[in-house]
This record gives C-alpha cells, structure tokens and sequence, in this order.
C-alpha cells in the first residue's frame, strides 16, 4: 500500500487513488487552493522529497525556482506511489473579490466569445459576445492577413488584444486566475505574436501548431489541426464530445470559412470551404448576421410567415432563415435547382434576388463538396452519419429539412444538433480539467488536415454541387 | 437559320445535338468557318451574356462549353490552321499562392470560343513562369487571376518582372479575379481589368481586336 509521509508529522497509508491534494484536505491538513483541485490555480504547491519532472500544468504555474526547490502542485500528484513531503506553508487568503475564477475565449474573426468561470464549484457564471474591433480593419481573415503583411501586424494585434478586455470588462473579471484560448489559427497567431504571412497563401503554413502555455497571466492557447482548421474546431470537437465513439459524425462550424469534420472513431478529417461571407448576410441584399432582429425561420402556409430572434423588429434575414427560404423557394416551384429564380418575393421588405441566390449556392456548394470528399476519404456513405454536430454563425434553431432540401447537408442523417458555442465550450472544459488537456492532445493526434481545392476532381464535384438539390 | 439551330443547341448545352447539327451542315458542303463562327462562337458569346446577367450560372456555362467543344473539334480540322492563329495567343494563369481557378477556366473558354488560342499556365503559377512563357510564347495577352486579397499583389510582381526584361511592350496584360478591379490594375500598371468572362472577351477584343 502506497504511503504518504510529511516531514516532522506522520505517514500515512493510502486506500484508494486519490491526488495529494485530496489525501491533505481529506487529514485536515491547511493547504490553499481556490480552483478545487483542477490544476488552474497553481496555489496548492508542496515541496516533495525528489519529485519527478514537472508536468505542463505545474511548469505553467510554478515559477523556474520553486520548481528547481522541488516543489510540485499537491493536484497534479497521485497518491499512488510513495510521497514524501514537507508541511505546506499556507499564506494569509489574500482579499481578491473574484480568486478562482477562469475565462475562456474564442478568438473569432467577427466575433470574440468570452465565457466565465467558478473553478471552486465549476459553474458557467456568464457568457458575452463582443465584436472583434479588427474589423475596421478589413471584414475577412484574408484583408487582415494582407493587412497585417503590409505592415500594419502590431495595429491589428493590439486591436485584438482591445477586444479581449472589452470582452472581460463586459463580462466583469478583470484579472482571471487561469485563461483558455481557442480560435482561428490567424486570430491564435495574432494573439501569440506570432507571424500570419505563412497563411497568406498556399500552402497556407500557420506559425503555430502545437498547444501554448504562458505565464504570466497564466494563459493556455489550443493547438491547430493545420491550414485554416484552428483551435476552435478542436475545442468544438471536444464539446461536442463525438471522437472515440461508435458511429460517424459530422462536425461543421458555419463563417466565413466552413470548418467541417468527419469524425469515425479513432479517425478525424477536417478541411476549410472557402463558403465566402454569404451565410454571415455579407453580400446578400437582405442578409443579416444571427443577432436580435434577424429572421431566423420562414414557413409558408398561404403566405410567408416569420420569426425574428428575441422577438425584434425585423432587421434582416441570417443564415437559418436564408436556407428556410431557399428551401420554400424550391418546394413552391418559384426556384430552379439550378438556382434560377422564376417568381420574385418579399417577406415584410426583405427580398431575395438572382444574384443573392448566386452567392448562396456558392457558399451551400462549397460545403457540400466539402462533406462529400471528407465521407470519401474515410470510405463512409452520408447515410451513416449518426449525428450532425453544427455550430457557428447560423441563427437560432436550425430546420434539418431545409438544410437537405438545399442540399447543405446529406440526407439520411439520423439527428441534427446545433450549438452556437461550440469552440467555447471546449475552452470551458479545458478550464475545468487536466482530462479535457489530454483530450485536446488527444484529438490534434487523430486529426488530419486536408485542402480542399487540391482534392482530385475538385471542380467537377464543385460545379455538381452548385445545384440545389438534396443528395445522399 | 441553321447556324442559329447550332447557337441555340449550344445555348441550351445539348452536346449530341450540336454534334448533329453540324455534321450534317458539313455533309451539305456548309463552310466549317462559317459554322464555328456563325453557329457555335455564336451561342457562346450569348452564354457569356446570360452568364452576365446572372441568367446562367458556373454550371451552365461549363456544360454549353462542352456542347461548344463537341462542335469545335468537328469543324477545327478542316479551318486552315492559319486562320485560327490570325486571332492571337492569349497565355492565362492564376498567380502563385492562390490555388482556386474555377473562374480562371470560364475565361479561357470563353477565349477560346471566341477564336484564341489560349495556353493555360494553370494555378499557383509561380512569377518566373509567367516571364518565361511570355519570352517563349510570344503572346499578344497575359491574362492573370488571384482570389485573395493576399495573392492579388503577384500580379505587380509579374508587371514589374516583365518591365525588368524588357518584354511589357511586347504584350498586353489583364486582370480579374474577385478581390481587384479597374483601380487595382491601373494601380499596379496593368492595360485592362474584366469583370466576368464576357467582360474579359471584350477587353481582349478591344486591345487588339480586328
């Protein structure tokens, strides 16, 4: 049986597994932690008699010469193996209004998510979306990476680093205990300082591939899966919670670009679409982003109905709701697969035009090809697919049947999820466990990147798909 | 009124009918000429407008190129080949980096069934290339593409490259691709921009049309 011993105190024998940490609270013995025991705090520090190397989370939190004095995080140690240590000096609390809370962002081109956290108790306490103040500095990745080439790197850094505490001012926590960050691999390289030139062309090299701690404020940044595939589709994929499970799911996040996987158990494929800015209402006459006011679901029961987000006074039309109408357009007949628009409609001011429709089945063709040489490339039929995981900028709720009849999605899909927050999420859950770290190592392992636009017969199944037709 | 059967079997991408139609004008001793130009540039150039006007879409043009194409191997080899070259060589590529040429391979149909020849560098084209073909190929036009705002200054490059040895006299370079337009190719020294490929066969017309 594996023992614990504390210097000029007593050994202990140990039942059971347990951490350090727990066998100390579990003897009464004062130990500071205010992250409850997930390895954020880095407050629970015990000098150990020879210790192994340190692991990533106490190098993160333990400065260079505590941790050359021996001492480790009582969390991180499993009692598994005989311990032998010195009584932990405790420190006066200090008076910190929010001691041991997290935050988690998504570092989004249009958008930056931020996402509170209690680590004591593990509660979400608020969520807040602000808009990433690069945009006056170009709408899409590819103005700011030109941007930034031209020299404007250190404006646009800072302008995401604006947007940050913007977000944190919002959401009321000015200095975190421990920070998660998942994002594009452009907004990763920006907040890392790292150079964007790589991904101004192909092959598209991004400067950063593995995961990233810093100190100082204590921060973890995701890894990438590779071109354009970031840190958000690895948290997105570790919320969704679907890798290393029987079945075959399929993973988009819906921006500017479409990230899409396909995951098949130990197997993970992900690729960009270049969809263009349609489904974020850009270009589209009356499109608008998935915000309040936007018409986020059309039905048609002799005549056109609509809902709007929260209700509003109807600003626009979001992504969701431009499939719906598609969706309608081709059931009445009044649209051509082929996208010709035979009847043109109104729905209270909003209209929908020739050209509108062009740049839809540019973006809806785009991610179809996208599924349909991911399915290829792990030999699976669209009919397999267990679960549709969605996340992104679409709207509200989404309609299955409009998202096949336009030919977006496969038919013969079993269920249909969507999440706006995904990516979120997972830096959530990294901010709450060290197995959720080792999950994220685990899906960047199994996850391979491919590009779309050099598949073979590229163009072929590009110019197939642009018909708006549902397919299997 | 037969030639504009062929148009119209072109404009409604019907590849077995083009074929039809005109062999069977070539058996009643109708000038191959005449057919490529009056029955089968001819519809092409209405798919360039309707694509224009976004009656017609990536699709559609493709397929009535192939219903074009089905003619046009018909009737090539009984034109004199010098004929065919009176029109001019057109050398068209999308810039290095940038590895999307869907829109790339709508102009050079629309060239060619204009009555160019076009020789395609194909995508990701390195500056080098565009130089080198220019020297060797002698063309009257270098039509360049680039589909994002950060592959957009290669085309600078492949002008400046061209001034450097000595060759921009020689040839008329133009443009297009999504993120550039008039400005950007006057900007960078270019002779012209085309905003679709129908804009692209007029311009050429224009530079050193007939």
């Amino acid at each position: 049986m594996p023992t614990v011993t504390i210097k000029n105190f007593g050994k202990f024998y140990i039942k059971g597994r347990k951490t350090l940490l727990d066998f100390l609270v579990d003897k009464n013995i004062p130990i500071n932690a205010s992250c409850g025991g997930r390895g954020r705090c880095g407050l629970c520090r015990v000098r150990i008699q020879k210790p192994p190397p340190p692991n990533d989370i106490e190098a993160l939190l333990i400065s260079e010469k505590l941790l050359k004095n021996d001492y480790r995080l009582a969390c991180q140690k499993q009692t598994s193996e005989d311990i032998e240590l010195f009584m932990p000096k405790v420190k006066a609390k200090k008076t910190a209004k929010k001691e041991g809370f997290g935050l988690a962002l998504d570092l989004g081109t249009t958008t930056i998510k931020a996402g509170l956290v209690d680590l004591k108790s593990g509660k979400i306490k608020d969520k807040t979306t602000v808009f990433n103040p690069q945009n006056s500095l170009g709408g899409d990745v590819m103005t700011r990476i030109s941007a930034a080439v031209e020299g404007k790197y250190k404006q646009l850094r800072e302008s995401l680093l604006f947007g940050i505490e913007i977000a944190k001012e919002k959401i009321g926590i000015a200095k975190p205990i421990f920070t998660t960050v998942v994002g594009n691999p452009v907004m990763l390289s920006f907040y890392l300082n790292k150079p964007v030139s790589g991904l101004s062309r192909y092959p598209f090299r991004s400067a950063i591939k593995e995961s990233t701690f810093l100190k100082n404020p204590t921060r973890y940044v995701f890894p990438i899966i590779g071109g354009f595939v970031g840190g958000d589709t690895i948290g997105g994929i570790l919320a969704s919670n679907k890798y290393q499970r029987e079945g075959i799911f399929l993973y988009i996040d819906l921006g500017t670009n479409g990230e899409i996987a396909v995951i098949k158990k130990d197997k993970i494929v992900a690729l960009s679409a270049a969809a263009g800015p349609a489904f974020e209402g850009v270009g589209i006459s009356s499109g608008s982003l998935a915000v309040a006011g936007a018409i986020d679901r059309i039905t048609y029961n002799k005549g056109f109905r609509f809902r709007t987000i929260n209700n509003k006074k109807p600003i626009g039309i979001c992504a969701s709701g431009l499939i719906d109408l598609l969706a309608l357009l081709l059931n009445l007949g009044w649209l051509q697969e082929d996208g010709r628009l035979i009847k043109k409609i109104e729905i209270d001011g909003f209209g929908i035009n020739q050209d509108d429709i062009r740049k839809l089945q540019l973006a809806i063709g785009a991610i179809h090809t996208g599924i349909e040489v991911l399915l290829a490339k792990l030999g699976v039929k669209p009919s397999e697919i267990k679960e549709a995981i969605l996340t992104g900028e679409f709207g509200s709720s989404l309609n299955l049947e409009s998202l096949t009849k336009t030919g977006l999605l496969p038919n013969g899909i079993k269920q249909l999820r969507f999440e706006p927050d995904l990516p979120l999420q997972g830096a959530i859950m990294v901010l709450l466990g060290n197995d959720a770290l080792e999950r994220v190592e685990k899906i960047k392992k199994l996850s391979e990147h491919l590009e779309l636009a050099l598949e073979p017969d590229f163009q072929k199944k590009f110019v197939s798909n642009l018909k708006l037709t549902s397919w299997s | 009124m037969d030639f504009d059967n062929i148009k119209k079997a072109v404009v409604d991408m019907e590849v077995e009918k083009v074929k039809d139609l005109v062999t069977k004008l070539l058996k009643n001793k109708r000038l191959p000429e005449e057919i490529l130009e009056k029955g089968l540039i001819a519809g092409m150039k209405e798919v360039g407008r309707l694509f224009s006007c976004k009656e017609y879409f990536v699709p559609e043009v493709l397929m009535a190129s192939e219903a074009f194409y089905a003619g046009f191997d018909l009737v090539s080899p009984l034109i004199k080949t010098k004929q065919m070259k009176e029109k001019g060589k057109i050398i068209i590529g999308v810039v290095e980096g940038d590895i999307h040429d869907i829109g790339k391979n709508i102009v050079k149909v629309m060239l060619e069934a204009s009555g160019y020849q076009v020789v395609d560098l194909g995508k990701d084209v390195p500056t080098e290339i565009f130089v080198d073909s220019v020297t060797r190929e002698n063309p009257k036009i270098l039509a360049m593409s680039a589909l994002m705002t950060t592959t957009m200054m290669k085309m600078k490059d492949v002008v400046k490259s061209l001034e450097h040895k000595k060759l921009r006299n020689k040839v008329k370079v133009i443009i297009g691709g999504a993120p550039v337009n008039e400005d950007f190719a006057k900007r960078i020294g270019a002779d012209g921009y085309g905003e679709d490929a129908s804009a692209a066969v007029s311009l050429v017309e224009a530079l050193i049309g007939e």
